[in-house]
């Protein structure tokens, strides 16, 4: 066994650290997600975001809450990545970033609850509804091959599959609510 | 104002779909510059899709054990005769079966027409195989549905009701998790997608290969690495660790090792037989007549992937030539088709590509005493590595290039009259000059360039075949004291 104090002391702010990174990583991928208006790289952009946080392991306080400290490290990568990708960048100006950001937090903070209440609002989906969401993110199908499958426009399918999400997310709230949570 | 933020709405939608046009996205960006706040009545909608994103597999299950209470429910009151005919496991595995297929890409007449009875793919070959018992993807011995499929040995075919046919050789695990998604967790999986299919993905532990239109191999290995070869196409892979953002094209001809740390590599070589069956090679193994094949194209290009295809036993007429043409094909010169001697040799795919580079060079080690032949363009002059090193048999063999603008648009390749024929002596565009070497100790051959005109400006060339044949085997008809070279 390792009797060295100092050593010691690091040891156990690496698992301390890793423990609050892992049961973190929902809540930060909602917040770069949304960030990044569901752009497909926010899981890379998370994972850059964590090589981060590990980096800056010595300089956490462990007195200070982590999600806020985090979501600081988080922005930053997103900002980066928007700023690689032109594409991106076109899609907010500062203002909406600023109110993006203060909303990703208050959402991202309750992404646990909020992912237990969307699986009960996933059952109450009708077979067509259930059909298009597994379509879309279990399958990946893309929209476009969704359309042409279904002898429609791209817009009609995009347009039934905002009405689900708007559906799925007052479902959320409203289970959020009747829970107390 | 309200069709501003309607017309929002709609242009969010898109983007989350990654559906718009540049044009839509400029607008997107102009109207939230125009008034910032348009987003804030969204944010909900926009976390929930980050949430459906980020937990894919999570909902697939949920979804799954919804369906299938459904399915209960409306089959709660089956008639006498199907109780009669079905086991209960079948009977339940049918019920779900019979709503999870809505579920599938496949059933989406099926859905628009509100009758959800068909399943997503069907068995329609099989050989040798022993199913294990939490096969839970298949109903009536052919039949697919969502599930799982595990055979502990043999191979068989799926024929998607959405267009892909899978054919998985040996131990295989895999779940079908919809007509456009298939998670390899163990074997082997040899796809080919209809353009209507594009976007049909298989998953494995380390690696997303989607396909872009195109006929793919994936193999699950043992230890925990997956093998990616592309026989026509392209494919994109998403490496599911490491620091690549965007998913990596492989093109046709490509072959690469992705493990769990995301680190990819070139597979030099594979083999295959004549069932199209393949796989990756050991090293120095000497079950065959050759043991490697390996070239000097140097390793630190990052986006090199070319992967050399021995065939055993495979040379015959309408044999693709190359690993990276989906059309040029040996034949003989006449309806007589390939020389006896030619007929049944193993045979590599080279790469016409290369046929270009005067560095080239590709080394054969040969495991037993072996005719090695090297076919040769006839439009330029023998290269003198080929006078020094083989003699030539006299014998000729023909080139069917088949279209001519395959690369060129589609208004431009409906002019092309050029076809590839079937059969021996049909469309031969090139006669390319056999040329044999009689390898009478094992060992490495060194070849190299295909050759170059004296003068530039001349016409073009192709790259060199390469094909092998057992020291005892025919020889040429007009051989009439074959020398042994030694190597």
């Amino acid at each position: 066994m390792d009797t060295d104090p100092d050593k010691k002391d690091v040891r156990d702010r690496s698992t301390r650290f890793v423990e609050l990174l892992t049961s973190h990583q929902r809540k930060l991928y909602g917040y770069i997600a949304t960030m990044l208006l569901g752009d497909p790289a926010a899981a890379d952009v998370l994972q850059e975001t964590n090589l981060d946080l590990w980096a800056a392991l010595d300089d956490y306080d462990f007195e200070r809450p982590f999600l806020p400290w985090a979501f600081g490290f988080a922005r930053q990568k997103v900002l980066v990545y928007r700023r690689s990708h032109c594409r991106s960048r076109l899609l907010f100006g500062e203002e909406a970033l600023r109110l993006i950001n203060q909303a990703c937090m208050d959402y991202a903070s309750e992404a646990d609850d909020r992912l237990v209440a969307l699986r009960l609002c996933l059952q109450k989906l009708n077979p067509q509804q259930a059909t298009l969401i597994r379509e879309r993110y279990v399958a990946k199908t893309p929209v476009k091959l969704i359309a042409e499958h279904l002898d429609e426009t791209v817009q009609n399918i995009s347009s039934r599959l905002h009405r689900i999400r708007k559906s799925l997310a007052k479902c959320i709230q409203a289970t959020l609510v009747a829970e107390g949570r | 104002m309200a069709s501003a933020e309607h017309r929002f709405a709609e242009l969010l939608s898109l983007v989350l779909d990654g559906a718009c046009s540049d044009a839509e996205r400029e607008e997107f960006a102009r109207l939230q510059r125009e008034n910032p706040r348009l987003v804030v009545g969204h944010l909900d909608t926009i976390f929930t899709h980050s949430l459906l994103q980020w937990q894919s597999e999570d909902i697939s299950d949920c979804m799954t054990l919804e369906l299938a209470a459904k399915a209960r429910d409306d089959v709660a009151e089956p008639t006498a005769a199907h109780s009669a005919r079905y086991s209960r496991r079948t009977f339940w595995a049918a019920g779900a079966a019979v709503l999870l297929v809505a579920a599938g890409f496949a059933a989406w007449q099926v859905v628009r027409a509100a009758a959800v009875d068909q399943p997503i793919a069907e068995v329609v070959a099989q050989s040798g195989v022993t199913w294990a018992t939490d096969s839970t993807a298949l109903v009536n011995d052919n039949l697919v549905v969502p599930g799982r499929l595990q055979n502990k040995a043999g191979s068989f075919t799926l024929q998607f009701r959405s267009g892909p046919t899978v054919r998985i050789a040996g131990p295989t695990s895999l779940e079908i998790k919809s007509a456009m998604l298939v998670h390899l967790d163990r074997g082997q999986a040899t796809a080919r997608v209809p353009e209507s299919s594009k976007g049909f993905a298989i998953k494995t532990p380390v690696a997303k290969v989607v396909d872009q239109g195109t006929e793919f191999g994936v193999a699950a290995r043992d230890d925990g690495k997956t093998d990616v070869i592309v026989f026509e196409g392209r494919v994109d892979v998403q490496e599911m660790a490491g620091p690549r953002l965007q998913p990596r094209s492989l093109i046709i001809g490509d072959a690469a090792r992705i493990d769990a740390l995301g680190s990819i590599d070139r597979i030099m070589e594979i083999g295959r037989d004549t069932s199209g069956q393949w796989w990756t090679k050991d090293p120095g193994t000497d079950k065959y007549l050759i043991a490697s094949v390996n070239d000097n194209i140097v390793s630190d290009v990052s986006d090199m992937f070319t992967c050399y295809q021995t065939t055993y036993g495979g040379l015959q007429d309408d044999a693709l030539a190359y690993a990276d043409n989906p059309y040029h094909q040996w034949n003989g010169l006449t309806a007589e088709g390939l020389p006896a001697f030619l007929r049944g040799a193993d045979y590599i795919k080279t790469f016409n590509d290369y046929r270009y580079r005067q560095d080239f060079e590709l080394t054969i080690v040969i495991s037993k005493p072996t005719n090695l032949y090297v076919f040769a363009d006839n439009r330029i002059p023998p290269p003198d590595w080929l006078k020094n090193q083989f003699e030539d048999t006299g014998v000729d063999i023909g080139l069917d290039e088949g279209p001519w603008l395959r690369q060129a648009e589609e208004k431009y390749r409906k002019l092309d009259k050029n076809t590839t024929a079937v059969g021996a002596g049909k469309s031969i565009d090139n006669t390319f000059s056999v040329w044999r070497r009689r390898c009478v100790n094992p060992g490495p051959v060194t070849l190299g360039n295909a050759g170059k005109w004296a003068t530039e400006g001349k016409r073009g060339r192709a790259m060199y075949g390469i094909a092998a044949t057992p020291m005892d085997a025919p020889q040429p008809a007009s051989d009439a004291a074959p020398r042994g070279s030694g190597i």
